[in-house]
């Protein structure tokens, strides 16, 4: 607060630059109020001295100290320091981008493709679709007491677990497609007696070649894990069976 | 995550290469600096202290012989200030071992009876020689280089009221010298 028996203080502050903008505010305001006090304003803003430029010291010189020398190491050939700076600096990246990298030597070699890349082909099944049409030339149906009664027009439904018993023939008519049953009956069913004097009998190797037999396995295996999955994935289709443009039979799923 | 000590120690030397010297102690190229920089202010601020540019020139000499021997703890960017300070705790001893003597020099190089020469300057001048040395001093600082009142009480050791006190006083001074001389006119 400014007043009359204060203001001399607040106005030397001023003079010399000390009063924030609040109490330079408040000064002026009494300023204002009270002008006779502006020469007194005036005359301590005058009472500031100014630097003397004419008084120079003169022999600055003798008042610095020494720059140690520094040391300058001739490169007769600088090419070659160069040459073998840059030499470091490649093989230092080019070893840490090696260590960032996982180790290469323990990493196991890929073997699921070596191994089947042996096994010999063979037969080349191709997974029909689930609505394909395939023709069976003959089919051994267990025997009846009943006459078999005549062919409906319409196809009758067979059980899915009749279709075990057809084993693959050869026949004139050519054989299109085999469903995906098919290898599953080789190995587990007997042969099944059929006027076609040409039916394959189940293979055997035997001992003579072990290795085949081991080979044959595991393909068998394979086509049978893929029935597993079509057979997974047919589940609640139908198949129809037909011989030419006849239709047999449904299977119902 | 533990960073290992290489990395410290990267860190900290990239950084103190890269940091500003104002922020790092004084070597000897910040030395040399400082005397191109501040020693014709300070021999000015010893000469209107002293009154006696001997007197001064050893005062200087002093104060840039202290900065050196103390240049391991003193940070460049206070090396001003440190050297203002060395220099006015020597005038004020200088002062002290020539009281006497040196108020009479004063008053016959610098007294001018009832003031007929209007020239603001040596009025000023005139004013500046009648302060006590502890006034006088404080006017320098503030007005030769533009101390704030925080910064003289850091250089001279003062309180805050005792600078206020000592500076009012010296403007009080200083404006009855001017006052007068516009009087006369």
């Amino acid at each position: 607060m400014v007043n009359l028996e204060n203001y001399e203080e607040y106005l030397i502050l001023y003079a010399d630059g000390e009063l924030d903008e609040a109490a330079e505010t408040v000064l002026m305001a009494f300023i204002a109020e009270h002008p006779e006090l502006k020469g007194e304003l005036a005359a301590y803003e005058a009472a500031h001295l100014e630097p003397d430029e004419s008084l120079v010291f003169g022999a600055k010189e003798s008042l610095l100290r020494p720059v140690p020398a520094r040391k300058v190491i001739p490169l007769k050939s600088w090419w070659a320091y160069g040459a073998a700076a840059g030499l470091l600096v490649l093989l230092g990246v080019r070893l840490a981008r090696f260590t960032d990298r996982p180790a290469l030597s323990g990493q196991p070699a890929i073997a699921s493709n070596a191994a089947a890349a042996h096994r010999p082909v063979i037969q080349q099944v191709t997974v029909a679709p689930v609505t394909v049409v395939v023709n069976v030339v003959q089919v051994q149906l267990p025997p009846k007491t009943t006459p078999m009664p005549k062919r409906e027009a319409t196809p009758r439904t067979v059980p899915a677990s009749e279709i075990a018993a057809i084993a693959p023939v050869s026949s004139p008519l050519a054989v299109e497609t085999m469903t995906p049953a098919l290898p599953e009956a080789v190995m587990s069913t007997p042969p099944l007696a059929t006027n076609d004097q040409k039916t394959s009998s189940p293979i055997t190797f035997g001992a003579e070649r072990p290795e085949i037999l081991t080979a044959l396995k595991d393909a068998a295996n394979e086509r049978i894990e893929q029935v597993r999955k079509i057979r997974k994935a047919i589940k609640g289709a139908d198949i129809a069976v037909s011989l030419g443009q006849t239709e047999l039979f449904t299977l119902h799923f | 995550m533990r960073i290992p000590e290489s990395e410290i120690y990267f860190v900290a030397i990239v950084t103190f290469s890269f940091c500003p010297r104002s922020t790092v102690w004084m070597d000897v190229y910040t030395y040399n600096n400082c005397v191109h920089q501040w020693t014709d202010a300070l021999f000015r601020f010893a000469c209107k202290c002293t009154g006696n540019e001997e007197d001064a020139r050893d005062i200087v000499q002093n104060s840039f012989v202290v900065l050196w021997e103390k240049r391991d703890a003193v940070f460049a960017e206070k090396a001003k200030a440190f050297l203002f300070q060395v220099a006015y705790r020597q005038s004020v001893d200088h002062y002290r071992k020539k009281k006497g003597l040196v108020g009479e020099e004063h008053a016959a190089q610098h007294h001018t009876g009832p003031d007929r020469n209007h020239d603001l300057k040596k009025v000023l001048d005139d004013a500046l020689s009648r302060l006590d040395d502890q006034s006088r001093a404080l006017v320098l600082l503030k007005d030769y280089e533009g101390y704030k009142y925080e910064e003289i009480e850091q250089i001279t050791g003062l309180s805050d009221a005792q600078v206020r006190v000592y500076l009012h006083r010296a403007r009080k001074v200083l404006k009855s010298f001017i006052v007068r001389v516009d009087n006369l006119i």
